[in-house]
């Protein structure tokens, strides 16, 4: 009886957050669906009084949707695969290599972190100008390959790893790469998740970026396309709400799917010493 | 793994191999985003078709803040556009570059004293350093009141009467809060304006005789007594008086659009987010009260042209903003954006008149333009307006400290930063 009740206690509490969480999805929702004033009202009517599909039928007439949507998932896809290859080779250095400088070296990187965006921005920008890449994917991908703090992130995890696996694996015979791809990556699924996830809402986000490195309209991500409702004197909510619920939909679809994935990368940890 | 990284790599390639293009067209970067940009890209296919040859490319950057890196970055790398929206602190900010090339050249070129007689003054100043013309006007605004002619009339007031000074507007204010319940939370409020509002307080400012800077540009001076006054003003409005409330962004438009605020200041360019809005009330639209002296603060950037090498791709780009400014042009572009006309025969114009008859008030609060003033142009103002605003005024309507206090930490911080 006791235990009954500490579990209603929990499902009670776990519902409220729950609803707390799911309450400015609804919200988006049912704003893409009213009129621009039925929006403004207040006190806000919460169901639209006659549901506008039609919004969803401007967007998609308003702004090229699909070419920023292309755009974002291949931005997204190749930076998350950089950031993947970048992250668990530097983290393996900095933690199963010893060369001379390596904790220096390190320390730089981290240090880098501190450096803010203006103050890199003009150099990067004439870097990518000099390589001739402005208004190519590769500006738009090729700086984000590379993240101090996955890297970071990585080599914590990997620094937990016992060194006598490394030894024993070396002893069977198998090259740093073989160590890395058959038994240090499978045991550190967690943490690759994590900087995963955070890779690819940065790419999904990114907003100041692309405008900056690129010029032509082909060239546009996702996020750029919202910018498109948000005028200078005051937004369109409901296509701005409208054309949200369509940018965030493949990202909760993938999530609905990868879930178990996710999760269990979550709860199983690796072995440790 | 192997597998895999081929298809990657071939895949960046062909991506990588969609490459720039020739530099025999003018490039226009701006920031004219939805159906701003529409009206900006119909105006250049109609220039194209009038010019044949010339071959003119509008490139959105989307945001302010995206234009002014990117405007810094491309100098750096000598990739620049041929013209550019830029705010006059921008302006100065190449000018120190040499990267400008000054419109003046052209005018000068014309041998027609006349022709700048026509343009609103207080533009051209905004735009010129030491009598010369840098660049010229583009997305202008003034600030107004837009305000409830209905509300007006429940509150037994003048509708067609918008106070005219600033003490008849606290008066005006106190009839139009209504809390009818007298929770101290009304239902009805007169006015509402966001936290940042570093535009209002620079009109408070110079309608109370005060200044920004100081004559010689080499201190702000809004500390003054004068502007400690504006401030306490606004202070009051919410405080003492208890008619106004802070809100963030363009809330105040909304709150006022559902008819629970009676009157917003605002921009004169808001009326074209306003007008995409089912309004159920008669709109009234008034210039700003006075104090000492009828004042407003010039909002808005204008067009500036880099120098290029080739001479004949800078003429063709003095073209393209000599047609946008011909009278007819100047009077589309506002009568569609709701951006000022640049020039006073423009008003004239059928496009504008239209405009007008279904506006009331709105030819008088683009009247301003005759005693308003230019946005200071300082380097500095690129960060100064922020710290004015941050360090000065919030804190102040957030009620942490006396507009005093708050004016003269802000006035500080600047001058520090510009060592004086």
């Amino acid at each position: 009886m006791k235990r009954n009740g500490t579990k209603i206690i929990v499902y009670i509490l776990l519902t409220a957050i729950s609803l707390v969480m799911i309450f400015p999805f609804c919200w988006m929702i049912l704003t893409s669906l009213k009129t621009q004033p039925e929006s403004l009202l207040i006190p806000p009517r919460i169901f639209p009084e006659k549901p506008q599909f039609v919004n969803y039928l401007d967007v998609w007439r308003q702004i090229p949707l699909l070419r920023y949507f292309l755009n974002t998932v291949i931005m997204t896809v190749l930076t998350l695969a950089g950031v993947l290859a970048t992250s668990c080779l530097a983290a393996f250095s900095f933690s199963f290599k010893n060369f001379k400088g390596r904790d220096l070296t390190f320390l730089a990187m981290l240090g880098m972190m501190m450096i803010p965006q203006p103050v890199y921005l003009v150099p990067a920008y004439v870097i990518l100008a000099k390589l001739r890449w402005l208004d190519t994917f590769y500006a738009l991908i090729v700086p984000w390959t590379v993240n101090i703090f996955s890297i970071f992130l990585v080599r914590q995890h990997f620094k937990t790893v016992p060194w006598s696996l490394y030894e024993a694996s070396k002893m069977d015979g198998a090259n740093d790469l073989k160590f890395i791809w058959h038994i240090l990556l499978p045991i550190s699924k967690p943490v690759l998740v994590t900087i995963s996830l955070f890779s690819i809402i940065g790419s999904w986000n990114s907003f100041l970026w692309p405008l900056i490195v690129t010029n032509s309209e082909n060239m546009r991500p996702l996020q750029v396309g919202l910018a498109y409702f948000s005028q200078e004197q005051g937004s369109m909510w409901p296509l701005l709400m409208a054309a949200s619920t369509m940018i965030i939909l493949p990202l909760v679809i993938f999530y609905i799917f990868a879930q178990k994935q996710i999760n269990q990368s979550f709860v199983s940890s690796g072995l440790k010493e | 793994m192997n597998k895999y990284i081929y298809p990657i790599l071939t895949l960046m390639l062909v991506l990588g191999g969609c490459q720039s293009k020739p530099q025999d067209e003018v490039i226009f970067w701006h920031v004219m985003g939805g159906p701003l940009g529409k009206t900006l890209d119909s105006m250049v296919a109609d220039f194209t078709a009038a010019n044949p040859g010339q071959k003119i490319d509008p490139i959105s950057m989307g945001s302010y803040t995206a234009l002014s890196q990117k405007l810094m970055a491309s100098v750096a790398a000598g990739n620049e556009p041929l013209l550019a929206q830029s705010y006059e602190a921008w302006t100065s900010q190449l000018l120190e570059k040499d990267a400008v090339k000054p419109f003046g050249d052209y005018i000068a070129g014309m041998n027609d004293t006349n022709y700048l007689k026509d343009f609103f003054p207080v533009m051209l100043a905004e735009c010129s350093r030491n009598g010369k013309l840098t660049s010229l006007p583009f997305n202008k605004s003034v600030p107004v009141y837009y305000y409830n002619k209905d509300l007006f009339a429940k509150a037994g007031l003048d509708p067609e009467k918008f106070p005219d000074t600033w003490d008849q507007f606290v008066e005006t204010a106190k009839k139009l809060t209504l809390d009818s319940n007298a929770d101290g939370n009304p239902e009805q409020w007169a006015t509402a304006f966001p936290v940042g509002s570093a535009w209002m307080f620079q009109c408070l400012v110079l309608q109370n005789g005060g200044e920004i800077f100081s004559s010689d540009g080499k201190k702000v001076v809004f500390d003054s007594r004068e502007g400690i006054e504006a401030l306490q003003y606004m202070v009051d409005l919410i405080y003492k008086h208890k008619v106004a409330f802070l809100t963030t962004g363009y809330e105040h438009q909304n709150d006022f659009l559902s008819g629970r605020v009676a009157m917003i200041q605002s921009s004169s360019a808001s009326l074209a987010y306003m007008a995409q809005q089912k309004i159920t009330f008669n709109l009234g639209i008034a210039p700003l009260p006075m104090k000492k002296r009828k004042a407003v603060v010039l909002s808005g950037t204008n067009i500036i042209m880099f120098r290029k090498p080739q001479n004949e791709l800078m003429s063709r780009g003095w073209e393209l903003v000599r047609w946008m400014m011909e009278p007819a042009n100047s009077a589309r572009w506002s009568a569609e954006t709701s951006y000022l006309p640049v020039r006073r025969s423009a008003l004239q114009e059928k496009s504008l008149r239209d405009k007008f008859a279904r506006y009331p008030g709105l030819e008088a609060a683009y009247g301003q333009l005759e005693y308003a003033y230019p946005e200071p142009n300082e380097v500095i103002w690129n960060i100064g307006r922020s710290i004015m605003d941050e360090d000065g005024l919030q804190p102040a309507l957030k009620g942490f400290k006396t507009p005093t206090e708050a004016l003269h930490k802000a006035a500080r911080k600047i001058n520090t930063q510009m060592g004086s």
